[in-house]
Parts: C-alpha cells; structure tokens; sequence
C-alpha cells in the first residue's frame, strides 16, 4: 500500500511544483506586459502586446485545465513577445521624446488658418504635426506610416521574416522554399530535389515505362523477383509506381496475371504465379489503387508466350501482365 | 422522472458544441469584417487579439472544451467588433477633418 502511495505522491508533488513554476513565470511575464502597456505598446508594438498578452491568457487557462505543457509553450510565446513590446516601445518612446523637445518658436509667427491646417499628405495629420509630411500615416504614429515594406510583396517589414525578399503572406514575407531551383516552390513540387518542369509538378520528364494500351498494359519492362519467392525486387519499383498511376488515373479494372515456365513441377508453379500477381497487387493497393479494381490470377506455366525449351524463351515466360477488363465508372 | 432528466442533461450538454460553434462564427465574420475595413492597417492591436483568441476558442473547441472556447470567442467577437470600429473611424477621420476645413 505505502510502496504504491508514495510514487504517486512524488507524481503530485512534482506537478504542483511544476504547475507554480508556471504561475510564477505567468506573473513575471503579466509584469513584463504591465510594463509594455505603460510605454504606450498599444500604438507602438500592437502586435507584440497582443500576442503577449492573449498567450498569457492562454497560459493560465491552460495552467486552470491542468495542462502544464501547453501553459509553458504558451508562456513560451508570451514571454519574447512581451520583452519585444518592450524594447519596441522604448524605442517609440524616445521617437517622442525627441518630438517634445523640438524647440518651440520664440515667437508666435502669425499664419492663416488655411496653412496652419495644411496637410499634404491628406492623413489627417497636420504637417506641423506629422513627423512624414509627404506619407500618409495614422495620427498614433505622428502622421507616419505603419510599417515600411521595402520588398513590396504586401507583407509590412515589422512581420516580413524576409523584409528583402519578395514573399506571400501565408510564408510570412519569404519566398516558398525551392531547393532544386526549378521555379516550382518545394511545397508543389512532387520531386523538390531534381529540376523539373512546372507542368510536370515539378519533376522532369522521364521516358515511360509503360504504355497503356486499350485492353492491357504494355510493360517496357518486366517485374523482377527474387528468385523462386514472391518478392519484388527494388528495380521494379518505378514500373509499377507507373502502373499504379495509370490505373488510378483512368479508373480501370486491371486483371493481373502472373505467368511461369515450365521449369519444375506445375503445382508449384501455379503457387508462385498466383504469390507474385498478389504481390504485384498489394503493392499497387499501397500506392493507392482500389482493391476492387484489381484482381490477381496465377496462370503458372499454361500460357506460355515463347518456347519453353531455350532460356530466353523461359525468361519470356516468367512474366506478370496487366490486363484491363473494364472502366469502374 | 430519471429519464427525463437525462433528456434535459443531454440536450443541455448537446447545446455545447452548436452555441460555441455560432459564436466562433460570429467572430470570424467580426474579424473579416474588420480585415476588409483595414482593421490591420488601423487597429492591429484589436485584429491581432481577435486573431488569437478566435484561433484559441476554435482549438478549445477541438478539446470539446466548449465553455472556454465559447468564452474565447466572444472575447474575441468583442476584439473583432473593436477592431472594425476603429479601423472604420480611422478611415473615415481624414475625411471628415477636410469637411470641417472646407465647411470653414
């Protein structure tokens, strides 16, 4: 009894421990976004204050669920956001302080009410007001625009992870990643490593390996297994990846057919036909074929295509074909 | 009597999911609203909140948390609904000042 109490007590102690922590940290960092407030963050690094603030709310909600991991991821985002509203603010402040201490005429210079309410950029600011005369900005800013986007891609330089570099939204500022350089982003490109063409998805044009005729598909190269099993050999692999795409796309009824020579006794060859085109068929169920449109048959040697008695005519004979018996639509 | 209760339970508990769902929705209407007035441009403080907090009440809600997430969604169709407003006077300040001015 003891034995089983005590490491649940040392499990409860831990989490307690762990779940205070936590609170302590919430605290330093509700202290941290006090701060930011004071410094005017609001107008001055609104998104930082936000972020720090709804993730610490976020926090201690999940510290109230009894979820301490995701309090700490929380507190994990809300601790550098808040140190950013900080540091963002002071520098904001001393913009304003510099504002302040812009020495005031001596004397009132007398001007019209029409040049006294001039504002040529039209942002409501008037340009005794506006610290950017010729930009339009909103008046938290002191006539000044939100944020510069040097790049142009629409993605203001305070959140452009790539302020240089052209880049949509969604990839917060950065062009989509394109390792191979092919002018298809990684993220649509089926094959990221080797250039290919845009309208291939991305990967290059390869001579097929098979052709799809209207009652059966040609193999320019034949299935490999190993020898007397039913194992595909990895040299077979992009044939068949050929023939899986081929099936899926035109929605067709495949029959496949294993074939054998007539080296050994019959039986056992029917075995192995029959092991290898239900081999042939999991595999391409794995690359996403139907199960319903495939069907497996092993003929073993009683459909030879060659003489039995050369060894290239036995090599014809071990074959799997694929015969296309109707569309599934 | 039991069964009874346990019709009303069940309906009760089976409100959860729809009202915060309603909720969530409304402020995703907010905080699209408010995008479309600029709310990014004048009031990002607002936008990014309602932002957050709409992500938060929906990932409460995949938790079938629906208490918080519905409490989140509000605050965040409250953010949303700032954020337009403001965004909606900023816009519309400029011109109201050249009004003035030109009425002077």
């Amino acid at each position: 009894m003891t034995r089983s109490i005590v490491p649940v007590a040392c499990c409860l102690a831990a989490a307690c421990a762990s779940g205070s922590a936590l609170r302590q940290r919430a605290d330093s960092v509700a202290a941290e976004v006090k701060v930011a407030r004071d410094l005017n963050a609001e107008a001055c690094a609104p998104r930082e204050l936000a972020t720090a603030e709804a993730n610490l709310r976020f926090a201690r909600l999940a510290l109230d669920q009894g979820d301490s991991r995701r309090a700490d991821a929380h507190l994990g985002t809300a601790a550098p956001a808040a140190h950013d509203a900080v540091a963002r603010s002071r520098d904001c402040g001393k913009q304003a302080v510099a504002i302040k201490d812009k020495p005031e005429p001596q004397a009132p210079v007398p001007v019209a009410p029409s040049v006294t309410a001039k504002d040529g950029d039209g942002d409501g600011v008037p340009d005794v007001d506006d610290l950017c005369p010729d930009v339009p900005g909103p008046p938290e800013r002191r006539g000044c625009p939100l944020f510069t986007d040097r790049d142009g891609d629409g993605v203001s330089d305070d959140i452009d992870r790539c302020p240089e570099l052209p880049g949509p939204k969604e990839n917060f500022g950065c062009p989509w990643p394109d390792r191979d350089g092919d002018k298809v982003a990684d993220k649509d490109d089926r094959c990221p490593d080797e250039p290919g063409s845009p309208d291939n998805q991305g990967c290059p044009r390869r001579e097929r390996l098979i052709v799809v005729r209207r009652d059966r598909i040609e193999l320019k190269q034949q299935i490999h297994f190993q020898p007397n099993r039913a194992k595909i050999l990895r040299d077979s692999y992009d044939v068949l990846d050929e023939i899986a795409q081929a099936v899926r796309d035109a929605s067709v009824t495949v029959r496949i057919e294993g074939h054998t020579d007539n080296v050994g006794k019959r039986k056992e060859n029917v075995t192995l036909s029959q092991a290898r085109a239900d081999a042939v068929k999991e595999y391409l169920v794995r690359e996403g074929v139907e199960a319903k449109q495939l069907t497996a048959v092993g003929y073993g040697p009683k459909r030879p295509i060659a003489s039995n008695s050369t060894r290239a005519g036995r090599t014809l004979n071990r074959r799997v074909e694929f015969r296309i018996e109707e569309a599934t639509n | 009597m039991a069964l009874r209760g346990t019709i009303v339970a069940c309906l009760l508990l089976g409100c959860g999911p729809v009202t915060t769902t309603s909720v969530i929705d409304d402020a995703d209407g907010a905080l699209l609203r408010a995008r479309a007035a600029n709310a990014d441009g004048y009031a990002l403080y607002e936008a990014t909140l309602a932002d957050l907090y709409l992500a938060k009440a929906r990932e409460e809600q995949g938790h079938a948390r629906y208490a918080d997430a519905q409490a989140l969604a509000a605050d965040a169709l409250r953010f949303a609904q700032a954020a337009g407003r403001k965004a909606s006077e900023r816009r519309t300040a400029p011109a109201a000042d050249d009004a003035a001015v030109s009425k002077r």
